[in-house]
């Protein structure tokens, strides 16, 4: 078996590579940690950034919405369980939005089991289900000449002013409420609403500076840097033993 | 065993029973036609004072027949809406039923040997008249249940107080 030698050169050789190894990392520790030991005076906490790939890593990503409905210029959209009128959360339901519309100044969303009635703020007025009257099973709502119909199990029904009582019917004409592409102005206040501001700079250097931005391998890269510098000071501390006359 | 144990409250989330087979119940395949009130005014701040927040809508459906109100009102445990089923009878609470339980913890409220705790309860100020027994890790469903049946006490006597004057 070679017998292992440690020499004055190869030690010289590993603090030599060590050293240029962890310079790169204490370049990047002392200028975040400088930046963080000035963070108030250079107000690090008011700027924000928002860039995708980094709300990403901090878990702030926008979800897509599941589905967008657009009455008059107020946007309905649901993303999960949550339904929003324009960037409100307004109420939750697991059922998808079927439709929705506008009548006699209260919008009206359709869900399988219920119609669900808002004010033109938001304000929940009722969910109207099977006991309220209206039938079960609905398809899709639409609306003529100020009346709400409903497809419901495959059958046409007519409401009457107060959704209470539907009768059938055969009209063809009716305007069914359907999907729509969530505009753009919508789409950024919502954004606002999923990720705030965004993360504030501070944050990011301190994640920066502490390894936390990556997120798997941050911290185990910083104790080998700390385990480098280790070697980097006991080495150097050999070289200038040997050295002394 | 231990699976069972720690799934089982996920198992007890769902609904109990619809909106309108419980009316069924209530009013033996007999329902009659609803009434709504809107929390406006006074009754939106009465309301708000029994709960401690604003009610989910602003308009709550009943339905009363021979002296007797049903009421089907929502309130939220923890995070989630429960579904209550209320009867109210003489200023009594005749009947206080779960319809639909959304949250992971608390579900023991659905038990009868619970909810028959509040039957016969009548308000007095805005408390119940009956002590309540509380179920360990179920406090804020429990908190839910009596304020719904404090709510629907109160919105019984409101309509009461309406219907004579008209």
């Amino acid at each position: 078996m070679k017998k292992i030698r440690i020499t004055k050169k190869s030690i010289n050789r590993i603090h030599r590579l060590t050293g240029l190894f962890v310079c790169l990392f204490l370049i990047h520790l002392a200028i975040t940690g400088m930046l963080l030991n000035h963070s108030e005076d250079l107000n690090l906490d008011e700027s924000y950034l928002s860039g995708r790939w980094l709300l990403d890593q901090y878990n702030l990503s926008v979800p897509e919405a599941e589905e967008v409905f657009v009455i008059d210029d107020l946007v309905i959209s649901k993303y999960g369980p949550q339904v929003f009128l324009e960037a409100t959360p307004v109420f939750k339901s697991n059922n998808p939005i079927l439709g929705a519309i506008k009548n006699n100044g209260i919008i009206i969303l359709a869900f399988q089991d219920r119609l669900v009635l808002l004010t033109l703020n938001g304000t929940l007025i009722e969910k109207m289900g099977q006991e309220a009257g209206v039938p079960p099973f609905i398809n899709k709502i639409g609306i003529l000449k100020d009346n709400i119909y409903i497809n419901a199990d495959d059958q046409l029904w007519k409401g009457n002013y107060s959704m209470e009582n539907w009768s059938l019917t055969k009209n063809t004409d009716i305007n069914w409420s359907q999907q729509r592409i969530m505009p753009e102005k919508s789409e950024k206040a919502l954004k606002q609403y999923f990720t705030g501001q965004g993360v504030s700079l501070e944050q990011f250097i301190l994640d920066l500076h502490n390894g936390k931005i990556i997120q798997y391998f941050g911290k185990e890269l910083l104790d080998i840097v700390g385990l480098l510098l280790l070697i980097l000071s006991v080495s150097g501390f050999w070289i200038w033993l040997k050295r002394r006359p | 065993m231990l699976f069972f144990i720690v799934l089982s409250p996920l198992f007890a989330r769902g609904i109990y029973q619809s909106d309108k087979d419980f009316l069924l119940e209530v009013f033996l395949n007999n329902v009659p036609k609803s009434n709504a009130i809107f929390l406006t005014g006074d009754l939106r701040k009465s309301v708000e004072t029994i709960l401690g927040h604003p009610y989910a809508s602003i308009r709550i459906r009943y339905w009363r027949q021979e002296g007797r109100s049903a009421w089907i009102l929502e309130e939220v445990g923890k995070m989630e809406p429960i579904t209550f089923g209320i009867v109210i009878k003489d200023n009594k609470i005749e009947k206080i039923k779960v319809l639909a339980f959304r949250e992971r913890r608390g579900s023991e409220i659905r038990y009868m040997a619970f909810t028959q705790q509040f039957v016969g309860a009548t308000l007095e100020g805005n408390k119940l008249n009956k002590n309540i027994d509380g179920i360990s890790g179920a406090t804020l469903s429990v908190w839910a249940m009596k304020s719904i049946a404090k709510l629907s006490l109160y919105l019984d006597q409101y309509i009461n107080k309406v219907n004579e004057k008209n």
